[in-house]
């Protein structure tokens, strides 16, 4: 998912871009709090309707258009306002991010052969605000304005590959690959794709009133269909989200309204207004700098949630942070190499660096919250083995490895903890004969210069967030060789083993513990024997309410989850 | 006088378009990739091809710079975002009206600290209060506006609660989702930016309009009307004060103009969504097109006001016209 700055965010969490704990708002009699960063924000509170709650944004959505919006801000409105085909439900982790239907009665079926996807939607099973039924022809819609080459959605990237005639459409006549049959929304495919009920619950395919206009530019006006809808929108300035008069599903929806009334707020001045309930949420607002101290006044066990006001919640992502380590440069071209560098940095070191629990080290490449991440072994230290590396650099060099290497490390400009960061790989790979250069940029143009296929960058300092909770969304996409392409490619490690890439593909097809199990395999095979990353840690997120705002829940796709929410 | 004007009209043409190139081609080598970013991390590489189209980027830079000089002056269009794809105009439209309600109400407020203090301390030199004012002045100097800012927030706004701590009320009203309007919450909403921006500005004027003044006092014609037997108050105020206030009124559209670029501080601090912020903003997450508009509008701020002073000189000394 992009993430406006995912250094300067981390910096701000740390600066700022997944599970939860237990029930959803209302659904226990107790009255009690519970939370904690491996498995996130999660109020046991039996919640009452009504209210309103005023909040704040120090960064903003991009766009409230379905098509468009790729911000974990805008995921965050359009989980509370849209209704999907298949929807992951209000509850923590790991019932949290399980797949189940929504507008649709059931899963899909898929055909033996994988290549045909039927989806039953009950007309008026929901509806949008306006009295508007949701029928299988929404979803065509939303699917076909979003593969409209004019609507420049990122959503073609996802699926058009996989859906007959839709890669390359120009968006004139109908797509082969999509139809309706009565109720039935059905997808053909071009080969068999084990993510797309996973792309089919993004946002992107969020209902969309008939007729939406195509708009490059985004909608700022549009009619919902999930528990709540956005009663208005004003670019850069202020978003109000109401409750929708027209739901009848399960979904948690307390609260009357949320007003974001303003889009550029101080996070210094968003947590004054917290603490004394002028605001009641700023999403983004916590700094590395205050987080320890606001934990410690309001977080999971200070004297604030003893008394069952939990204020301060800091709850995991669904993102890794790693180095990417360019296999096509020569200077880490040889897999010992790689892997004497995952013996040798510190991960929980580096992760201290990002602020109060501002991140939980590992060295998977799968988060914690991704099917197959159980499966996926810890091969590597999260301290540093510092004799198991230099043994590896011994036998790296025994093979024609010269030392000393200089490596070129991109990283990501003004924030303190890459800087910090970087000051620690460089110290932690010298005595492995690895002499560090960096190369800070701003972070949009970090992301473009490491992606540029042929790059002079052997490290990339990098950190990715999940669009959806598969290991498709990691793997295949960040280290498969389909992946690297002339610019703008997304494996920064450049990793393209033939081996790996059929075992990748093949794994895309899998559903189900099959799927789980093969990924997992895949990831603890390429992180011993490869090495093209050292991953490090697994981001958090901090969210500080006032005090009169309760039931928080933390979705694990989608984070804090607004359709939960109450006021106490 | 007309071939003056016509001169000095010319001029602000000339540097008008030497602005926008410059900004332009500064903007645009910069190693980012425009399409890219108005794609999206998860753009296909024809995705970015036909942003690259639609954004002029497959052309040379000059036509890139024609297309964007019609775009400005014919359609008076600034572009559109990467980030949002939102009109910049728009952007810049409701940015500017924050930015000058905090640079024109901050001006009143220093101007009416900075001129009653500044004239005290020039009357009195070396006194209590001179001294004590001159203390001010360094204290007003040194402190940044964030700190100030911060500092306002925390005991006015969050100890004190004596007015809210930051954010912006639309002065007709207020807008959905907004808990604020009108001109009453407008103007307690202001008051803590004002004070903080005028906290910096009305230092550099006390100083300025102390020394101008004390300047003014030693002149031969203030000497003579005191020989003449004209009334302290009436020397001041008729002799003094009214030669001493021209470089005062020079800096004053000088700094009003440079301020309403960005009075950037003042406007990240309290969350106002004004020129600064959005430049600051835009630059942070490579939104050139923002950037590009906010630093024209600043130019093109300062070419006005650089002109209206020039014309206003010229109407005050005739020996400016004649030069």
């Amino acid at each position: 998912m992009r993430r406006p700055g995912m250094w300067i965010a981390l910096g701000a969490v740390t600066l700022g871009v997944v599970l939860l704990g237990a029930s959803g708002c209302g659904s226990s009699s107790s009255n009690g709090n519970a939370s904690n960063v491996s498995t996130g924000a999660s109020v046991n509170e039996v919640g009452k309707p009504g209210g309103t709650i005023k909040a704040a944004w120090h960064g903003g959505i991009d766009f409230i258009d379905p098509a468009l919006a790729y911000y974990q801000e805008s995921w965050q409105i359009e989980y509370a306002t849209c209704v999907n085909l298949l929807g992951y439900p209000d509850k923590p982790a790991p019932a949290g991010y399980q797949l189940q239907p929504e507008a649709a009665s059931a899963m899909p079926t898929i055909s033996s052969d994988g290549l045909t996807v039927t989806f039953t939607v009950p007309p008026g099973k929901y509806k949008f605000n306006t009295g508007e039924p949701v029928t299988a022809q929404t979803f065509a819609d939303s699917l076909m304005r979003d593969l409209n080459p004019k609507q420049v959605s990122p959503f073609v990237s996802f699926v058009a590959s996989s859906i007959e005639g839709a890669d390359g459409w120009n968006g004139k006549g109908t797509i082969p690959g999509v139809q309706v049959n009565g109720d039935q929304f059905i997808l053909h495919l071009t080969k068999p794709n084990g993510t797309i009920e996973a792309e089919m619950a993004t946002p992107f395919m969020c209902a969309i009133p008939h007729n939406l206009p195509i708009s490059p530019k985004g909608v700022t006006s549009i009619a919902g269909a999930g528990p709540y809808y956005i009663a208005s929108y004003t670019p850069n300035q202020s978003l109000v989200v109401k409750k929708n008069p027209n739901y009848t599903g399960p979904r948690p929806h307390l609260i009357d309204e949320l007003d974001f009334g303003q889009f550029a707020i101080d996070q210094n001045q968003g947590i004054l207004e917290t603490k004394n309930g002028q605001l009641d949420w700023c999403p983004d607002c916590v700094t590395a700098a205050q987080s320890l101290p606001l934990s410690q006044q309001y977080g999971d066990g200070s004297p604030a949630a003893a008394a069952g006001k939990q204020q301060m919640f800091i709850s995991p992502e669904i993102e890794v942070n790693y180095y990417a380590m360019n296999t096509a440069n020569p200077a880490l071209s040889n897999p010992l190499v790689r892997q004497a560098v995952n013996y040798a940095i510190d991960r929980t070191g580096a992760t201290k660096q990002l602020g109060y629990k501002a991140g939980i080290p590992t060295d998977k490449y799968l988060p914690p919250q991704v099917p197959g991440a159980s499966i996926e072994k810890a091969v590597y230290p999260l301290t540093p083995d510092l004799s198991k590396a230099q043994a590896l650099m011994s036998q790296a060099k025994a093979a024609g490895v010269k030392t000393p290497i200089n490596v070129l490390v991109y990283s990501t400009q003004g924030v303190q903890s890459a800087t910090n960061r970087m000051a620690l790989l460089t110290q932690e790979l010298k005595p492995l004969g690895i002499n560090v250069t960096v190369k800070y940029y701003q972070r949009a143009v970090q992301f473009q210069e490491e992606g540029v296929k042929g790059t002079p960058m052997d490290i990339a300092d990098e950190g990715w967030l999940a669009d959806f909770p598969d290991p498709y969304d990691f793997l295949n996409i960040l280290l498969s060789g389909h992946s690297i392409l002339p610019k703008n490619g997304d494996n920064f490690s450049y990793f393209d083993n033939k081996s790996y890439n059929d075992q990748m593909d093949a794994a895309a097809t899998k559903v189900g513990s099959e799927r789980a199990q093969t990924y997992g395999d895949i990831a603890t095979s390429m992180k011993t024997d490869q090495a093209p990353w050292a991953a490090w840690s697994n981001q958090t997120n901090y969210d500080f309410f006032s005090s009169k705002i309760g039931c928080q829940l933390w979705e694990p796709s989608y984070g804090m989850d607004i359709a939960a929410l109450c006021v106490r | 006088m007309v071939r003056y004007v016509i001169r000095r009209l010319l001029w602000a043409v000339v540097l008008f378009i030497a602005v926008t190139l410059l900004t332009f081609i500064m903007f645009y080598v910069i190693p980012v990739n425009p399409a890219a970013m108005v794609a999206g991390k998860a753009a296909t590489p024809a995705m970015i091809k036909q942003v690259t189209h639609d954004l002029y980027l497959d052309r040379p830079l000059y036509v890139q710079y024609g297309h964007f000089m019609k775009e400005l002056v014919w359609n008076h269009s600034l572009g559109y975002s990467y980030g949002n794809r939102q009109s910049v105009n728009s952007i810049i439209e409701k940015a500017a009206p924050v930015t000058a309600a905090v640079v024109f109400g901050g001006a009143i407020l220093w101007l009416l600290v900075a001129i009653p203090v500044g004239i005290y301390s020039a009357l009195r030199p070396r006194s209590k209060g001179d001294r004590v004012a001159m203390v001010g002045v360094l204290a007003g100097i040194s402190a940044h506006p964030v700190w100030v800012g911060y500092m306002l927030s925390l005991i006015v706004g969050y100890k004190l609660n004596l007015l809210p701590i930051q954010g912006y009320c639309n002065l007709r009203g207020a807008s959905a989702g907004q808990s604020c309007g009108g001109p009453y919450d407008w103007f307690m909403h202001m008051l803590l930016p004002w004070i903080t921006f005028a906290i910096l500005y009305s230092a550099f004027y006390v100083r300025m309009i102390r020394s101008s003044v004390m300047e003014t006092l030693n002149e031969d014609y203030v000497r003579t009307a005191r020989a003449k037997g004209a009334p302290e108050r009436t020397v001041i105020r008729r002799h003094a004060l009214r030669n001493a206030m021209l470089p005062v009124v020079t800096m004053l559209g000088m700094d009003i103009a440079l301020a309403l670029g960005g009075a950037v501080f003042v406007e990240i601090v309290f969350g106002l969504p004004g020129l600064g912020y959005w430049a600051i903003q835009s630059v942070f997450t490579f939104d050139l097109p923002i950037v590009i508009g906010t630093v024209i509008f600043a130019s093109i701020m300062v070419i006005i006001f650089n002109l209206l002073i020039d014309l206003l000189y010229a109407v005050i000394d005739p020996r400016i016209r004649l030069a």
